[in-house]
């Protein structure tokens, strides 16, 4: 284990669903607490960075987007690995998001390792004027899947917090139980290239 | 309003449809109608090519004709490999004739059926210097953080029927008993010499078009074990008629890659090689703003016009680039092939992994095997910690640069062979040592007796297993090439640096070099055609906003980000010692 850190856990979430769901503006909202009305395709955002108290440990949540690879579906397989919790989100006011949520799951299954942890987020909850889909629909997808649901708004700032939080709770719980060696499970053996000769115990990292 | 109610996803039911399902949000979100550069084809050198132009400010609109990543690089499941076995093996259409195809001759034996997703099969297994350009690249643009790295430090040369561990270090060389002290100080003469070879010009330029053997038998009296693990191993040339500036870069590679991160010259990357590299440039490229299609193929080009298979035009202002598997046959052009063997064994092999590793490299060197191989053959042996097969299970990856197909399948064999027979008598547990009396037993830190391998392999030449070595599968093929005049010498830039005045661009075939060297330079020879130099390739300062700004903003967080910045500043700081060394090693 190396030096001093100021978070005890690290948990990687991810991002999924349709274009113009709302994605990048939950991880704004989130992580930078701002948010742009405007339609914009996912540029520049790579993954940011957002430390949570959680049940007394301090939890370094990274929240990766899509980089805008979802609009021809061509989301790396890259994408997947490792990561710990995903939300699953679709648009209140797009029903073909919402329709979509299942293909989104099923690659999900495919790709991601299979004791991730899910949760399907209804974004723009906010625009009454023109939801299509109920929250009963909503939940009665996220009951079929199996998986918790939420419906919040990044323009707001309604349930943005509780989504994040819940997914978190759910991930420290399934996958960092006090048994459970994160660090081991996660990356055994592997080399951190991003610096070097910084361990001297035979290019473990930590 | 909605046409979705509970009563369809009741009906539905557990059908979950494949996401090809999945449509884009119709006129909101259609394919941009104009770019600079259109590249088809996503494998490494394009995927790097997409990443480079789309930081450097072009519009880049990048796609691929098959469904997934990768290219002639890819990493497949078993369902994926099945049906790309198929498509290798399936005479073209009469629209094909003119396409290019990379791969050819695919065999595979596969007694049952596997886990699809348990099993990934890399159409293109590298290995990466710790020091080295690409390595140094992935740093800089922050794609490292896409991927996952683990060491490997064993090296094997298969010699008399035994698999020697290379005495790659000065610690080896002192701590080798096998080795006379006449022998030892010659190694380390050469040792080095050779990490400053370069200035030492008197020494070897008398040598300059001479093999490498020649040299070192007459500047330094080596032995010749120690020049065949020298230049075949750490050095890993195809033989020992290598020039001699040649092989000295290629041994000082590995020499200078000890201990930049522990023990070990390289590294491989989880769930795949190139291809993995691929996609993790690939996200860069998307996040600097290029746009991803897959399943998506050039089907006309009309001047600077070009129509795709789903029906969209695209006006290109600057540059076409096809990967070799999208352009059209190349005719009058030599190219090399690579023919490959690989395996899943029902067997961790890590009798042959250095402890805490999950992989290794085994190289055959010219004439060692009953074959009579010319060049040498390689492998690449990978546990279940590379994510690509279960516990118990390893992944064996051969190559050989033999030209003529049928004899590099021969020495492949064999040498498969070899490999089999050894692990079958090092993981025997009842196995008999006769002629073996203490002085050949060493003791581990942790205890465990080690034998000397010599004498072990010895002992073993009559040895029969009594179980045989179960396959889950074997896989042979073999690929398109540049062509090499001369083996192993580095790629140099192309004569031609400035912009190309074609619009359609053609990538290079791969390269048969095990290691990811050249690739770089095949990258920027086309970054110069369509930019007009690579100055500015990569001049990107990647601020770390992800850290700065969780730092700036945490309102509702206690912890302050004092060490992630300074993690950052190490990154940083490291990076530039590599970069240096990275132009070093560039030639």
């Amino acid at each position: 284990m190396s030096t001093t850190r100021t978070y005890d856990l690290l948990i990687k979430l991810l991002l999924i669903g349709d274009s113009g769901v709302g994605k990048s503006c939950l991880l704004l909202r989130f992580c930078d607490d701002q948010f742009t009305p405007s339609f914009i395709t996912t540029i520049g955002i790579d993954f940011k960075i957002r430390t949570i108290n959680l049940d007394d440990k301090r939890v370094k949540l990274q929240v990766w987007d899509t980089a805008g690879q979802e609009r021809f579906k061509t989301i790396t397989t890259a994408y997947y690995r490792g990561a710990m919790g995903i939300l699953l989100v679709y648009d209140v006011c797009n029903e073909k998001s919402f329709e979509n949520i299942r293909s989104w799951y099923s690659n999900v299954e495919q790709h991601a390792s299979e004791n991730v942890v899910l949760i399907l987020v209804g974004n723009k909850s906010d625009m009454s004027e023109k939801r299509v889909i109920s929250p009963e629909q909503g939940q009665a997808l996220a009951d079929e899947l199996g998986i918790p649901f939420i419906e919040a708004s990044a323009k707001t700032n309604d349930n943005v917090e509780d989504t994040f939080f819940s997914l978190a709770r759910r991930v420290k719980q399934t996958m960092f139980s006090d048994n459970a060696d994160a660090n081991g499970a996660t990356t055994g053996g592997s080399v951190n290239v991003g610096s070097a000769n910084n361990s001297g115990t035979g290019g473990k990292c930590c | 309003m909605s046409s979705y109610s509970a009563t369809a996803a009741t009906r539905r039911g557990s059908v979950v449809p494949p996401l090809s399902g999945i449509e884009s949000n119709g006129a909101q979100n259609p394919i941009p109608q104009k770019c600079d550069v259109l590249i088809s084809g996503t494998g490494l050198v394009e995927s790097i090519l997409a990443a480079a132009l789309a930081w450097q400010g072009s519009s880049v609109i990048h796609i691929d004709p098959n469904p997934y990543y990768g290219d002639s690089n890819s990493c497949f499941n078993i369902d994926q490999l099945l049906a790309w076995v198929d498509r290798v093996n399936r005479p073209p259409s009469s629209s094909e004739l003119a396409a290019e195809r990379i791969f050819s001759n695919a065999r595979l034996y596969m007694p049952r059926p596997l886990d699809s997703k348990k099993f990934l099969v890399d159409l293109s297994p590298k290995i990466m210097f710790a020091r080295s350009d690409l390595l140094s690249l992935l740093i800089k643009s922050r794609v490292f953080r896409y991927l996952e790295f683990k060491a490997l430090g064993n090296f094997h040369t298969y010699e008399n029927d035994t698999f020697d561990k290379v005495a790659g270090s000065k610690e080896d060389i002192f701590t080798d008993q096998s080795l006379s002290l006449v022998t030892k100080r010659n190694l380390m003469r050469f040792m080095k010499f050779v990490l400053e070879w370069e200035e030492n010009t008197e020494l070897w330029k008398p040598y300059q078009n001479e093999s490498i053997e020649k040299f070192l038998t007459e500047k330094f009296k080596l032995e010749p074990q120690q020049i065949t693990e020298l230049v075949l191993s750490i050095g890993l040339c195809q033989s020992l008629e290598v020039a001699t500036p040649v092989a000295l870069s290629r041994i000082k590679r590995y020499l200078v890659s000890l201990d930049i991160y522990g023990n070990f010259p390289v590294l491989f990357s989880m769930y795949g090689g190139a291809g993995e590299l691929a996609q993790g440039f690939c996200r860069s490229a998307a996040v600097a703003g290029a746009t991803y299609k897959l399943g998506t193929a050039i089907t006309s080009v009309d001047d600077k016009l070009v129509t795709l298979n789903d029906g969209s035009r695209i006006q290109v202002a600057e540059k076409i680039v096809l990967s070799p598997s999208s352009a059209v046959k190349k005719e009058n052009t030599k190219n090399g092939i690579l023919t490959r063997l690989v395996a899943f064994v029902a067997k961790d092999c890590k009798e042959w992994f250095a402890e805490n590793e999950q992989a290794a490299l085994v190289v055959f060197p010219p004439s060692t095997l009953s074959t009579n191989n010319k060049t040498s053959v390689q492998a690449i042996i990978l546990g279940s910690g590379s994510g690509q097969c279960p516990e118990g299970v390893s992944v064996w990856y051969l190559s050989s640069t033999e030209q003529d197909p049928t004899k590099a399948q021969r020495d492949l064999e064999e040498a498969f062979t070899k490999l089999e027979a050894s692990i079958l008598r090092e993981s025997t547990e009842d196995f008999e040592f006769e002629n073996i009396d203490e002085s050949d037993v060493s003791y581990r830190p942790d205890g465990m007796p080690v034998l000397s391998s010599v004498k072990l392999g010895q002992s073993m030449q009559n040895f029969v297993p009594r179980e045989k070595l179960q396959y889950l599968l074997k896989l042979s093929f073999v690929e398109k090439v540049e062509y090499s005049a001369q083996p192993d010498a580095p790629i140099l830039p192309e004569e031609t640096p400035e912009a190309s005045p074609a619009t359609v661009l053609r990538a290079p075939y791969g390269l048969s070099e095990i290691s990811y060297d050249g690739i770089l330079t095949q990258v920027k020879n086309l970054y110069t055609k369509i930019v007009g130099s690579d100055d500015d390739f990569f001049d990107v300062d990647f601020e770390d906003e992800d850290e700065a700004s969780a730092g700036a903003n945490q309102t509702n967080s206690s912890a302050p980000n004092a060490i992630d910045a300074s993690t950052v500043n190490q990154i940083d700081s490291r990076d530039d010692d590599i970069d240096e060394f990275g132009q070093d090693m560039e030639l």
